[in-house]
């Protein structure tokens, strides 16, 4: 049963292909959030949230092939709203430790083992802006199309392109900064 | 050659037209310039996906299962704390918001436009958030305040 199918059994209130859906999905849901956010604990938390959020959203769901796009689209939004409420906290306590770490610190840590041109490529991801990082992992981890992009984070093609040509750019400035340091 | 360089994302991730990135193939082939920026995008995305895939440790059905258990019989208690006289519902949340939206337009009555503070700024995101985080929250309201951050979000570092 495809995705389509089981949204709307979902909507009419089958738990079974409810459940399908969610574990069919969760992991990746789960890895695209982990690597918005950069913490294990707020990621499983907007996993949670996303597919809730899925859940009472379903009976307004036009099965029309665009699950994929719609569903990151729902945790791409909740990504960036946590992103911006935790940055509010964090200048609200003003608490400069909490100022001058990266927002996805846990993530850099957890590759900085591989070859020191590699972290320095994964530190500058985690530093890229929201929407440039939103667009980089969507269209290179999650294998979606520019279109499926578009969809997912509401905007155009042209504008996935643009943001993907600048987060390139960005990178690239990175990893030759930190070579030539090296 | 920057319109070339542009297209270099598109032609790698397969984005562009036959014809186009047969354009941007051959003409990196005879410029060194635009060859060295196709071979370092390259060399970025080769490292990007690197990265190890973040596994989650457990299905997050069995919490998730439960969370929609609790919310199907009705709203938690002290969401809905009760009716207007006409059955009319109303929520803690909207009589704030109601409340807030009251005052300010009171204000901006008795002293014309005020200059919005750091605070102010703070304070209507807080309120915002609020919106956002009332559970089962407006889908239509999240998507409005989500299309706003949009416009207002700065994309370059």
């Amino acid at each position: 049963m495809n995705n389509d199918a089981l949204m709307v059994r979902a909507a009419e209130g089958d738990d079974e292909a409810f459940r399908v859906l969610v574990q069919g999905w969760e992991q990746a849901v789960y890895a695209f959030l982990y690597r918005m956010v950069g913490s294990r604990e707020d990621a499983e938390d907007l996993t949670q949230e996303t597919f809730l959020r899925v859940h009472a959203q379903s009976p307004r769901y036009r099965p029309e092939g665009r699950f994929k796009s719609w569903l990151f689209r729902i945790a791409g939004n909740l990504a960036r709203s946590h992103l911006r409420r935790r940055r509010l906290l964090r200048w609200l306590r003003f608490d400069p430790g909490l100022h001058e770490r990266a927002d996805t610190e846990p993530l850099v840590d957890e590759v900085i083992a591989t070859k020191s041109r590699h972290a320095a490529v994964h530190r500058a991801l985690a530093q890229l802006p929201d929407r440039q990082r939103q667009a980089v992992i969507l269209s290179r981890f999650e294998n979606l199309s520019y279109a499926e992009v578009a969809v997912a984070m509401n905007t155009t093609e042209s504008a996935v392109d643009a943001l993907l040509q600048r987060a390139v750019a960005n990178l690239r400035r990175v990893v030759a900064t930190e070579s030539e340091s090296t | 050659m920057k319109h070339v360089q542009d297209r270099i994302p598109a032609f790698l991730d397969g984005e562009l037209t036959e014809a186009a990135a047969t354009a941007v193939r051959e003409h990196c082939r005879s410029c060194p310039e635009c060859d060295r920026v196709l071979q370092e995008t390259k060399d970025v995305w080769a490292a990007v996906a690197t990265a190890p895939e973040p596994r989650l440790g457990q299905s997050t059905w069995p919490a998730l299962a439960r969370r929609l258990q609790a919310r199907q019989p009705e709203p938690r208690q002290g969401r809905l704390p009760g009716r207007w006289p006409g059955g009319f519902r109303y929520t803690f949340a909207g009589l704030a918001m109601g409340a807030a939206a009251a005052g300010l337009v009171l204000g901006l009555w008795l002293g014309g436009s005020l200059p919005q503070t750091a605070s102010d700024v703070a304070w209507n995101t807080l309120l915002e958030e609020g919106a956002l985080l009332v559970e089962g929250g407006d889908w239509t309201l999240d998507q409005a305040y989500l299309a706003a951050g949009d416009e207002a979000e700065e994309d370059q570092p």
